[in-house]
This record gives structure tokens, C-alpha cells and sequence, in this order.
């Protein structure tokens, strides 16, 4: 649900009575106030401190200084075409696995399906440190991978270590990791689907792959479109994967937003010029995610 | 003889998915018993190693993390921010739900401006913050940002729209506080969702690195994420059995976890796109 059709269902509901007890100010105080102070008050003091210069715990404005700063900056740039990048080939991959592996474990004639939709799931228990640095050894020169590649007679790929290969090194781990859960969500819905529409499909002389095709893809689109916004995200935010296998290198290659915010505010102490760099991947989460449902608006009209 | 070939594709399918997604676990747990050689050697080696102990005994006396004092600190920062988040979002959602009142919307529209941001704008704000409030390594400083879920809000407010009124209606005639209402016969009927909150609340703190690695510095304090990441970082000769037995053992609480309460990880996953 939208913004604003959030704000409309706010004002429509004809059989609240507006209440004279004090009842409904008990019940947010708590958590307004750790609102305010913990997220209403940062988000703020962050734009103040990306209007300035931080020196010696004081602020100095600037004006948009920093953000000019962040217009020239290669480093930035590399990283935001990182997760562009990673955005555009790991996420469409990734969700035409959870779509397809989602139908499959969705079909009545597979057996053993709880076993198999357990195995999908336990990726998602395992923590994210933990699978970057299990992966961080099956990826290595003398890794599994590698070993797997030259059963089949090939070359052996400097995953971590090499400019053209990192980026694929933080999506293969990625991909391993998030497929299963969005095959979860996908099967949830796809479970959902009654199955009488099936039925009357098959009265009609509908074939197994017409069916998919006509009832259960149109049917999951919402949810791919939900994944897909979720998945741009949190692709932007790409954080502990690069952190732990590649640490960003080599050279910037697998370098991301995130990942520079936090070498150049907690190595370097840069606040002003780390804040800049977190409000433009804000605005542009912002401005990706309703583009994302407006396009998908725009289609569902037509 | 078509509907044979095509049975067999589909499992053929479904298991080479299934493998992938199982092996590297089944591989870290392995690992955890091997030794170097074992692990990244000339020659896989895929079955039980014998440096189980080597292992343990290294990761025990590695000076740099406690994997046990770490696994201690997540659960107990996990829990407590899961109590705190879950009871406060619970409440401000009933309120914005249930009740018409001076500045409602304001604040709902400011709520819901705070859902577009994401977390990062607040990392450095919130650092100075707990600095001059000396919170710095404690678990304070993990626990009470984590605390306002605005994600909760919205998803408990979601589920007492569709709350019978009725049943509030009836207890106020027979004379209820809405305290009582609310504690009484509110929060029970919202159990499914609160649980699925829970989850979704408990795996957030549970997985995080970034903040953490920003205001832990002190082996007793690390949570998990962070103890794995060091434990990584400060080695200076290899011993990847001994991480890996280290993830391994990390990994564990979770997995019991969810042995327990393996409804209620699905439902909290799927809480979270059905809004």
C-alpha cells in the first residue's frame, strides 16, 4: 500500500468515535519518544552535520559543501555503480530462481516437497557473517569452487581478488543466500492461490505451462514487484557481503555506498562528508523504490 | 511415458536447488572438524575432518573473541530489543488503529516518513548521541535505537484494522479500563501477529553488523556478527577450521530457534510483503 492510500484509509473509518480519554496518548508515548529520540532527532542532526564541517566535536556550516565534494568524488561513483551494477544483474537472476524453483516446489507431483522447501529455507537462519566467510573460503584460489571448475576441465578464477570477478563473487554469495527467501514468500502466495481456478483451467483444457503462465505468474506478480523494491533496497544498502569477502577491494571494484560511509566516517572521521554520502543513498532509495511502483502502476492499467 | 520424463526433470531440478542451498551449511559444519590442509588444499576433501578439538582449542585460547560470551550478548540484546520493540509497536499501533484523537495524522504522516529513511542516515547522529550519553560498548547503545520499529507500527496497526470492534465495544460497556481492554483481550486475539513481529524483529538484531561494529570495541561486549567479522580480520596465521567451528557454533542458537518455532519464522517472513 502506498503512502498516500495509507494516509486515505487513516480517514476513513466512519466508526471511530473520536475519544475523550486520555487512553490512545498512553499507548504512543512510549513509542513516540524513542522515535523522536532515536530516529526523528538523528535523521535531522544528520542533515545538519552534511551541511558542515565537523571539526573537534563542533559543527561548522557549510553549506552544500559537502555534497559538491560528493559530485566529484570517483570513489563514490565507482561504488554507486557497484550496486548498480550488482542491482541490475543479481536481482532480475535471483528472482527468476525464486520464481521458477517456487512453481516447482508448488507442484503437486513432487514428493518429499517439506524436505525440499526446509533445504531452501536454511539459508536464511544462517547469519550473514557467517555465510560471507564460508564463502569466502569456497571462493578462494584453492577453494571448492574452483576445485568443482576443474572437474569440467576449467580454468581456475581468482573470485576475490580480481577486479572483474569480485562483483560476481559478492553476487553468487548473495544469490545463495536470498533466493530461498524469496522462494518462501513466492510459494506462500502462489499456496494461496485456490484451486478451484486450477480446476476449472483444466475443465477448459488448460496445460500445465498455460496455467502457470495465465494464472499463477499474474497472480504472484504483486509480490515479485514487493521482492523486487525489497531486493533494490537492499542491494543499495550492501553492506557486511562486501565487508567481509572483499573489504570493498580490489581497487573499488566491489566497493559500495555503504560500505564508503563507513570507512570514511569510523576510519576517517569525515561526519560531515560520511552524512552527505548517507542522504544521497537515502534520496536515491527514495526516488528507485517509487519509481519501481509507479512503473508497475502504470503497467497494471494498461 | 512424457508425464515420467517430465516427473523426473522436475525432481532433478528441485534437487540440484535443494543441494545448493544445503551444502555450503553441510561444508561450514564439516569444516569446523578439519584442518587447513583439509580445507583449502590441492584436493577437496568433503566428509568429518579429526581437528574438531584442534579447533575448539584454538578458538578457546585465540585472545581476540569469546564465541560463547558473544552468543550470550546476541541473545540476550536480541531478546530484550524484541520485548521492548514488539510492546511498544503494539501499543502505538492499536492507538493509531483504534482511536480518533487531537494529531493523529501528524504524527502517523511523520511515521511514516521515518519508513523511507533508511538506517544508515542515522549512524553517525546516533554514535555522537551515545557517546555524550557514555553508552558506547555497552548494550544500551545496540538495544535502544533498535527500540522505535516503525515497521512494527505499521504492521500491528495493519492488523487491529480489521479487529473486531465489537468485542472492544462490549468490554466498555461492561465497564473495562482501556488498559484492561487492551492488555485483556486486545493483545491475546493479535497473538499470530505479534509473534510474526518477533521473529522479524529478533532476526533484525540478531543479524546486524554495521552499528554494532561501530559502537562495540571490547571482546566481552561483541555480538555475534561482530565477534565473527574480527574473529576473521585479527587472524595472522590461518586457521579456517577454527572460524569455521566459530560460525558453526554461531549458527546454532538459530537453528534451534527455528526447530521450535518454524511457524512462526514463515509467518514473519511473509509479514513482511503483505502489507
Amino acid at each position: 500500500m502506498g503512502v498516500r492510500a495509507q494516509a486515505q484509509s487513516l480517514n476513513s473509518r466512519p466508526r471511530l468515535r473520536p475519544t475523550r480519554t486520555a487512553a490512545p496518548y498512553g499507548f504512543l508515548a512510549p513509542f513516540i519518544v524513542m522515535f523522536g529520540i532515536f530516529l526523528v532527532y538523528p535523521i535531522v542532526y544528520s542533515f545538519l552535520i552534511s551541511l558542515s564541517h565537523w571539526q573537534s566535536g563542533h559543527l561548522v556550516f557549510r553549506g552544500l559543501f559537502q555534497y559538491r565534494l560528493l559530485l566529484e568524488d570517483g570513489e563514490f561513483w565507482d561504488s554507486l555503480l557497484n550496486v548498480g551494477i550488482i542491482l541490475v544483474v543479481q536481482v532480475p537472476i535471483m528472482l527468476g530462481l525464486a520464481a521458477v524453483f517456487a512453481s516447482l516446489l508448488n507442484s503437486r507431483r513432487l514428493r518429499g516437497r517439506a524436505i525440499f522447501q526446509l533445504g531452501f529455507f536454511l539459508p536464511v537462519l544462517i547469519d550473514m557473517v557467517a555465510y560471507s566467510l564460508v564463502f569466502s573460503f569456497l571462493l578462494a584460489p584453492n577453494g571448492l569452487l574452483n576445485h568443482f571448475l576443474g572437474i569440467f576441465g576449467l580454468p581456475h578464477i581468482n573470485w576475490l581478488n580480481s577486479a572483474t570477478w569480485s562483483k560476481v563473487a559478492i553476487m553468487l554469495a548473495m544469490t545463495w543466500h536470498w533466493t530461498g527467501y524469496n522462494v518462501i514468500i513466492l510459494l506462500g502466495a502462489m499456496q494461496s492461490i485456490p484451486t478451484e481456478i486450477y480446476e476449472a483451467a483444466s475443465v477448459d483444457g488448460a496445460n500445465p505451462v498455460r496455467q502457470w503462465a495465465s494464472i499463477t505468474l499474474p497472480l504472484v506478480a504483486p509480490i515479485l514487484l514487493f521482492e523486487s523494491v525489497l531486493s533494490t533496497i537492499g542491494t543499495l544498502q550492501l553492506f557486511t557481503e562486501p565487508y567481509i569477502l572483499t573489504a570493498g577491494g580490489p581497487e573499488h571494484s566491489s566497493m559500495t555506498p555503504v560500505l564508503y560511509l563507513y570507512q570514511v566516517a569510523f576510519q576517517q572521521f569525515h561526519f560531515g562528508y560520511a552524512s552527505a554520502i548517507a542522504f544521497a543513498v537515502a534520496i536515491l532509495i527514495a526516488v528507485l523504490s517509487i519509481l519501481q511502483l509507479r512503473v508497475s502502476r502504470v503497467r497494471a492499467t494498461l | 511415458m512424457r508425464q515420467k520424463l517430465s516427473d523426473g526433470l522436475l525432481h532433478l531440478v528441485v534437487m540440484i536447488g535443494f543441494l545448493i542451498s544445503v551444502f555450503p551449511i553441510y561444508w561450514m559444519f564439516i569444516a569446523s572438524t578439519q584442518n587447513d590442509q583439509q580445507i583449502l588444499g590441492e584436493s577437496p576433501y568433503l566428509w568429518i575432518g579429526r581437528s574438531l578439538r584442534a579447533n575448539f582449542h584454538a578458538l578457546m585460547t585465540n585472545g581476540s573473541v569469546d564465541i560463547f560470551r558473544a552468543i550470550l550478548n546476541s541473545i540476550l540484546i536480541a531478546a530484550v530489543t524484541t520485548l521492548a520493540a514488539v510492546m511498544f509497536s503494539t501499543m502505538a499501533g492499536y492507538a493509531f488503529a483504534r482511536y480518533r484523537f487531537p494529531g493523529r495524522e501528524t504524527l502517523f504522516v511523520l511515521v511514516l516518513g521515518a519508513l523511507m529513511i533508511p538506517a544508515q542516515v542515522t549512524l553517525i547522529p546516533l554514535f555522537i548521541l551515545m557517546s555524550h550519553l557514555h553508552l558506547i560498548d555497552t548494550w544500551w547503545s545496540i538495544i535502544l535505537p533498535a527500540v522505535p520499529s516503525v515497521f512494527g507500527v505499521f504492521l500491528m496497526r495493519q492488523a487491529f484494522l480489521s479487529f473486531p470492534v465489537e468485542l472492544i465495544d462490549a468490554a466498555r460497556i461492561d465497564g473495562f479500563s482501556e488498559a484492561a481492554i487492551f492488555f485483556r483481550i486486545v493483545v491475546p486475539l493479535a497473538r499470530p501477529t505479534i509473534s510474526a513481529l518477533s521473529i522479524i524483529v529478533f532476526l533484525g538484531s540478531w543479524t546486524n553488523l554495521l552499528w554494532p561494529l561501530v559502537v562495540l570495541n571490547n571482546t566481552s561486549s561483541y555480538t555475534i556478527p561482530v565477534a565473527l567479522s574480527i574473529l576473521e580480520s585479527v587472524q595472522t596465521l590461518p586457521n579456517y577450521g577454527m572460524v569455521m567451528l566459530a560460525a558453526s557454533i554461531a549458527t546454532l542458537p538459530m537453528l534451534i530457534l527455528f526447530v521450535f518455532l518454524r511457524r512462526n519464522f514463515i509467518s514473519g517472513i511473509m509479514s513482511g510483503y503483505s502489507r
